[in-house]
């Protein structure tokens, strides 16, 4: 199965978790979803994916002026971005409950 | 955070990032701005990491767009993008690519941005100039007047400079107050405008020329159809005879007085004072030209009076000499004299005539013409 057409569901969910450890920039997001285990994530996917949640207003941007290295604008989440997160998971959660209650019963009738 | 700060991306990333902004093209202005704002930074960070090209890292630009376009809830794009046109575009990417690899281009770009300030100036000043040329008839170059006076011309186009060059030297500080496809745009416009002021500038007539159509045309002397000078008129009754102080005047009664001042062979024609005086129509005149001598001294010659063939052939033109008599020494008179002996064989009479007497004038005789009964 590929995982980068259930990513696509999900996207949204990963990275208003990783944010909600810790403000990041768009290829800090992508870095830590990679190291998170989720190692097929589209680079593009994820710059479009935080550019849509700040439209919606689900994140706060600033920008980090950097000495060494381009400025960076940082993304982080605010209210709203928590609330999505919070119930985002739950969805998530009940979801996930389901499936791996589906797949246990048809192990169970395959056993 | 936009602006490369350090080291300018390498042809790498501009042409992978310029390929990806070719796929959003259809992407309105404010929000393609929005999401490619770290592009440059994101595609550096990635090649900075080393290892493989960045269409393999991140897949083909067009697909990065697509996936950028499609995370980001965005309108697929337009359906006249078609595959032959995206074929097409590729295939132009491609050899643009090449060709902006090539050391040359490379000189070429870095040198380009030190004639920024020119450009400032010149799109400043070049739409004025295309203006004054369109709607003002562009007679005041190079300071267009835009129909008003020069002094406030001049004001306007050193304020529009001056608001020029500051907009350029802010986006050059802050390159993110620059919207790239409004840029192009205005860019694009001036360009054109500037094109309009180069066609207005070459059109460009010699000031003095301006406002007369015909500038070398002198005012209209008498003249022959063939063009020979008419520089005296010898008036004739019907019966031949030679008529002295003839006034003429044309179809409105204004006098007629503008006789060649050069004869057909170059010499000038002075028209000498007689007495009593009489006015500038009378004709015959009495004349003198100046002509060289074989020394090539200038010398005044009063030439013969009356045509050199007799208008009627009742005309007594014995013994009249037709030609210019080669005076001998005495009889040259240098320079103006008042009139003097009349010359041997001139029919010239210091005239108790008709000029004398009050002529039908056009006083007299308000008319289309002077009311002389034609002869039959």
């Amino acid at each position: 199965m590929d995982t980068t057409q259930l990513l696509k569901g999900v996207l949204d969910l990963a990275v208003l978790a990783v944010l909600d450890d810790e403000d990041g920039y768009g290829y800090d997001v992508v870095r830590r979803l990679r190291a998170a285990g989720l190692d097929d994530v589209a680079d593009a996917s994820v710059y479009g994916t935080l550019r849509r949640l700040f439209a919606a207003g689900h994140l706060t941007s600033y920008v980090v002026p950097s000495v060494e290295g381009p400025h960076r604008k940082y993304y982080g989440l605010n209210a709203s971005g928590r609330a999505e997160l919070e119930g985002s998971a739950k969805t998530w959660s009940g979801f996930a409950d389901t499936m791996a209650a589906l797949l246990a019963a048809r192990k169970e009738v395959a056993a | 955070m936009t602006a490369p700060q350090q080291a300018e991306p390498d042809v790498e990333v501009r042409a992978y990032a310029r390929q990806v902004r070719t796929a959003l093209a259809d992407v309105p202005s404010e929000r393609l701005a929005e999401l490619l704002e770290d592009l440059e930074e994101h595609l550096v960070e990635v090649a900075a990491e080393g290892g493989e090209p960045l269409a393999l890292r991140l897949g083909p630009p067009a697909e990065y767009a697509a996936e950028l376009r499609r995370a980001a809830g965005l309108a697929e794009p337009a359906e006249h993008a078609t595959p032959a046109d995206a074929s097409w575009n590729a295939g132009l990417a491609a050899h643009l690519d090449r060709l902006t690899a090539t050391p040359q281009y490379a000189a070429v770009r870095d040198f380009l941005p030190e004639l920024r300030p020119a450009w400032w100036v010149l799109r400043a000043w070049a739409p004025l100039v295309a203006v004054d040329a369109v709607f003002f008839g562009g007679t005041s170059f190079p300071v267009p007047s835009l129909g008003l006076s020069p002094l406030v011309g001049l004001v306007v186009t050193g304020a529009v400079i001056a608001w020029s060059v500051r907009r350029g030297l802010r986006v050059r500080q802050d390159p993110d107050l620059a919207d790239p496809r409004l840029a192009l745009v205005v860019n694009g416009a001036l360009a054109v405008a500037t094109l309009v002021a180069l066609v207005a500038v070459a059109d460009q007539p010699e000031p003095a020329m301006a406002y007369s159509p015909y500038p070398d045309q002198p005012a209209a002397e008498l003249a022959h159809e063939d063009g020979t000078a008419i520089t005296n008129i010898h008036p004739y009754s019907s019966t031949g005879e030679p008529l002295e102080g003839v006034l003429l005047y044309d179809q409105d009664g204004r006098p007629i007085d503008n006789l060649a001042t050069y004869t057909a062979e170059g010499g000038e024609v002075q028209r000498l004072d007689q007495d009593p005086p009489a006015p500038a129509n009378a004709f015959p005149q009495e004349q003198q030209v100046l002509t060289f001598d074989d020394r090539g001294n200038p010398v005044w010659v009063r030439p013969n009076t009356g045509p050199s063939a007799s208008p009627s052939p009742s005309a007594p033109a014995g013994e009249r000499v037709p030609e210019v008599e080669p005076l001998p020494g005495s009889d040259v008179e240098p320079v103006p004299g008042p009139a003097a002996e009349p010359l041997p064989g001139a029919d010239v009479e210091p005239l108790p005539g008709p000029v004398g007497e009050p002529l039908p004038g056009p006083d007299v005789e308000p008319g289309p013409g002077p009311a002389v009964e034609p002869t039959p």
